[in-house]
């Protein structure tokens, strides 16, 4: 369960960096990054992130699932991501 | 740790976390259990602070009397919830809005907002489903819609309507969305709180605050920082609220003054500027949270310096714009992502755009009891929403600049940055005028100078275009390099430093300073003169003008936020407030004079009975001619003079006269008889018409009572009757209307800047006609100058009209100062009716009777 919280971490992030954040180094994106409050997540890079999450995994994400809550972190995504796995 | 102090600590855990606290709030909170975050310095400079504060929404009337008691309730609530421990901190909060409701209402209204929120809250808990839920809680809004319009009455005061309209008709919507979702269930203290949030009793505008973000945020910091911050966002609120009234007073101009272009950016900037009222209340509220340990985000962020129209759209009125996101973007971009994400994008934010514009008329309806529907909100949020789509699609197409560390940014970006926020904002302002506007023509009419050939080259020289452009082109570069989030850190982060709270307190210490009689005498009489007009809030001239207008008419743009007017609106009662003017008290003459008095009409007001005598005077009756020992006055004027509000036995002039005749008339005269010919609604062309009524009775002296700005109400009625295509009897006027070649087509802006010119010559011919005509027929004539009760911008133009008054030839009788000395709201009606109660009416028969016997040598001589 860790390793695959892991990968999905690192390919959240690498999404994340490579569409919302390109030039920027990856040591800047961390854990404790607030996407939502810094503004890297808006409205529509929000539809592209939940457009990707859940083609990439399989799942299918609510409208109330789309706030600070739930994708301000990159922890924060990926245990989205695996609570909507394990149903 | 003993067995017990872990047993307490674990509950006192378990309870911040029910109580929508987070891990972290557990931490910092176990050490608030033992009381060892309890800084005993740090308290004392936050309530220092606090102090100032208060002691400047007094000096400053910041507003309103509720709100100084709503915030002097908040500041000592916090004293005492600072020390408690945090599981109670809560409930206190919660006590501590209802009692706010309390301190506004009274105990007994305050019940029955409170009873009627506590029902809504009820029917959100009730075992049955999300849909049933709702149906139920939408006839019970339509039930209490029917209560606020007085379609069902009760025995509550109808001002809790719009209070508790504001309280609940989106938050209760947020909270039955966010409760379906929420991870913990929410306590009682969390909905009381959420619900019923002071200071939402004294601002029926107020931030639409998620609930989500109202427990997230709860302790989610250190708590002195958060304390620190609300100091900080109050001061912040404070300042704009000043910068508004600043502005509102010296800088505002009425679309017929702009005549070019320098007068046309002086009216978008400030018009637009008129905003910070809004943002001010916005930071006083969610400082004011902060207090209690809600660490909210901030409602706006430096909404002038957008670089886009979706940049505009994300910084101003942050609050409404995560609402509308919630409640409607993301539900219809999800419903409709099968269509793609450009058709989706665009269906939400037209959704949205709907959404707002029909939520704010829902919004005015329980603030005012109306639903606008009108052109210019249609064309405001429909413009908007077109060029925000179009925005995001640029946005999804080529991506918008975003980074989590500062990047070296070369002049070239600068510069487009620059370019793109000035342009973004002389838009923004253009749209905001179009959206605040009377009528496309009179705002049309604004841009008229550049194509009538009315300019002259220096005229023509758009200085205050560079001049603003230069100041939002600097401004965009030195602050827009950074996000709002790494702001919000970087913000939050300095307020560590000592240095920023030392700005906060000099800031405070300052403005408070700033207030003070004893200061602000010293800084010369012109600094002194604008001090104690911020402080007062008074009118603006067009809201002045606006509100006497108002007393007769329903006013239909009162309903925009921009107008001081509105507030003043807000405490007025919907209906039956003084309802003379359709009652049949007056009635349409077909002519110049347009309306008078019925003679024998009767009616009960709210203030009493009012009914006019058998010559349609509101007066005793009257013989035609006068006995040989009665000295008869003609006394001609408008709604003071009538004595609105008042009963008749109370004007002034019936208090004059009793006294008068009580103490032997005056000189050879036995008696005395003050005729009042006064109208409420005329203005002073009106009077030379009311002179000639007067003739038949005979008498000795015609008293002209002049109020402010006589000028520009004898302007403004030449401008109605030109308008209404009304025969005037007066060739000077007519000359007046052919040389400025106004007509009945133009809209009134442009028939205003059309008779400028001319300005100078209406109210002197005014003048020297009524004095040659009463003169001619024996009257002396005499001008008398009525104050209004509040200070205003009417006093700019005393002097002059006195001095016109008085080359025409009248005794001059000037009572300005009659009020001095005795609060005004003891004087007047009602906070949104100025004219005098009965005590105004005592102290102006006082003034009047002194000067009638000053002059009574006079007035005597034949």
């Amino acid at each position: 369960m860790t390793s695959s919280n892991d990968e999905i971490k690192t390919e959240v992030k690498a999404y994340i960096l490579t569409e919302f954040l390109p030039g920027e180094s990856a040591e800047a994106l961390t854990d404790a990054t607030e996407l939502v409050t810094h503004g890297v997540l808006d409205s529509l890079s929000t539809m592209q992130l939940v457009a990707f999450i859940e083609e990439k995994y399989s799942i299918t994400l609510k409208a109330h699932e789309v706030n600070i809550d739930y994708l301000n972190t990159l922890p924060d995504i990926t245990n989205l991501i695996i609570s909507k796995s394990n149903g | 740790m003993s067995i017990l102090a872990a047993l307490k600590k674990r509950i006192g855990n378990k309870q911040i976390l029910l109580d929508g606290g987070s891990a972290e709030s557990v931490v910092r909170a176990g050490t608030d259990e033992t009381g060892e975050n309890i800084n005993l310095g740090k308290f004392v400079f936050i309530m220092g602070q606090l102090a100032l504060l208060a002691l400047i929404i007094r000096q400053f009337q910041i507003q309103s009397g509720a709100f100084l008691r709503v915030a002097l309730l908040a500041f000592i609530g916090f004293a005492i919830h600072y020390f408690l421990p945090l599981r109670y901190r809560l409930p206190f909060f919660a006590i501590l809005s209802l009692s706010s409701i309390g301190v506004v209402f009274g105990f007994v209204n305050a019940l029955w907002l409170i009873g009627f929120g506590l029902v809504l809250i009820a029917i959100c808990q009730l075992p049955l489903a999300f849909w049933k839920r709702v149906s139920l809680l939408s006839i019970t809004g339509v039930l209490y819609m029917l209560f606020s319009v007085e379609v069902i009455k009760g025995p509550w005061s109808n001002a809790i309507w719009p209070i508790l309209g504001s309280m609940f008709i989106f938050r209760i919507v947020v909270y039955l969305y966010d409760s379906r979702h929420e991870k913990e269930p929410s306590t009682l203290a969390q909905k009381v709180s959420y619900l019923f949030m002071m200071p939402n009793v004294c601002f029926p505008l107020f931030p639409v605050v998620d609930y989500t973000e109202f427990r997230r945020t709860y302790y989610n910091d250190e708590r002195h920082r958060i304390y620190q911050i609300g100091v900080d966002w109050m001061v912040r609120g404070i300042i704009h609220l000043i910068l508004y009234r600043l502005i509102y007073q010296y800088v505002t101009l009425t679309p017929a003054e702009v005549t070019n272009p320098d007068t046309l950016v002086q009216f978008l900037v400030s018009n637009f500027l008129l905003y910070l009222r809004i943002s001010g209340y916005f930071h006083l509220i969610t400082g004011l949270l902060h207090l209690f340990g809600f660490n909210v985000l901030a409602t706006h962020h430096r909404y002038c310096l957008a670089s886009s129209f979706t940049d505009f759209w994300r910084r101003i009125n942050i609050y409404w714009k995560d609402f509308m996101m919630k409640l409607f973007y993301y539900p219809v971009m999800f419903k409709l992502r099968g269509l793609g994400q450009v058709k989706a994008l665009i269906i939400a934010t037209i959704v949205v755009f709907l959404a707002t514009w029909l939520l704010h008329s829902y919004l005015w309806f329980w603030l005012r009891g109306r639903f606008p529907v009108t052109w210019q909100d249609a064309v405001f949020w429909g413009t908007l929403a077109v060029v925000v789509i179009v925005n995001s699609l640029m946005e999804i197409k080529k991506g918008r600049n975003r980074s989590l560390t500062k990047k070296a940014w070369g002049i070239k970006d600068s510069m487009i940055l620059g370019l793109k926020t000035t342009g973004i904002f002389y838009f923004i302002c253009i749209l905001w005028s179009l959206w605040t506007s009377d009528s496309f023509a009179s705002w049309a009419s604004m841009w008229e100078f550049f194509w009538n050939g009315s300019l002259n080259v220096e005229q023509a020289l758009p200085r205050y275009f560079i001049l603003v452009g230069a100041v939002i082109f600097g401004c965009a570069i030195y602050f827009g390099r950074a996000s709002r989030g790494d702001e919000t850190e970087a913000e939050r982060a300095s307020l560590q430093q000592t240095p920023f709270k030392i700005s906060t307190v000099a800031l405070l210490l300052m403005v408070a300073a700033a207030g003070m009689p004893q200061v602000y005498n010293r800084l010369g009489p012109d600094a002194a003169s604008w001090i104690v007009s911020v402080k007062s809030g008074q009118l603006s001239r067009a809201d002045e003008a606006a509100l006497e207008r108002g007393y007769y008419e329903e006013l239909t743009r009162v309903d925009r936020f921009n107008s001081q007017l509105w507030e003043m609106y807000m405490n007025k009662p919907t209906f039956h407030w003084l309802d003379i003017k359709g009652s049949g008290l007056t009635r349409f003459t077909g002519d110049f004079l347009q309306e008078e008095l019925v003679p024998g009409f009767a009616s009960a007001t709210p203030y009493g009975r009012i009914q006019t005598n058998s010559w349609g005077m509101r007066d005793i009756e009257y013989s035609l001619k006068p006995s040989s020992d009665t000295y008869r006055i003609a006394l001609l004027g408008a709604s003071s003079v009538m004595g609105w509000g008042v009963e008749q036995h109370q004007t002034f002039e019936a208090i004059t006269e009793a006294r008068f005749n009580k103490q032997g008339g005056l000189g050879r005269y036995n008696n005395i008889e003050i005729l009042n010919f006064a109208v409420p609604g005329y203005y002073p062309l009106q009077q030379r018409t009311v002179l000639e009524k007067t003739r038949q009775f005979s008498p000795n002296a015609v008293f002209y009572v002049a109020t402010g700005r006589e000028e520009s109400r004898a302007v403004g009625y030449l401008v109605d009757v030109v308008q209404k295509e009304i025969d005037i009897p007066y060739p000077r006027l007519n000359l007046i209307v052919e040389q400025s070649g106004i007509n009945a087509t133009m809209d009134k802006a442009t028939v205003i800047r059309n008779l400028k010119p001319f300005r100078g010559e209406i109210l002197p011919w005014l003048y020297q006609d009524l004095v040659t005509v009463s003169k001619e027929h024996d009257a002396t004539p005499v001008w008398v100058f009525l104050p209004s009760i509040n200070k205003g911008s009417w006093l700019n133009d005393l002097q002059e009209t006195e001095a016109m008054a008085r080359n025409a030839g009248f005794l001059i009788m000037n009572l300005n100062g009659v009020f001095d000395g005795e609060p005004a709201d003891s004087l007047q009606l009602e906070e949104w009716d100025k004219h005098p109660n009965g005590r105004g009416h005592e102290l102006i028969a006082e003034a009047l009777y002194d000067a009638i016997n000053q002059h009574r040598a006079d007035l005597l001589s034949p």
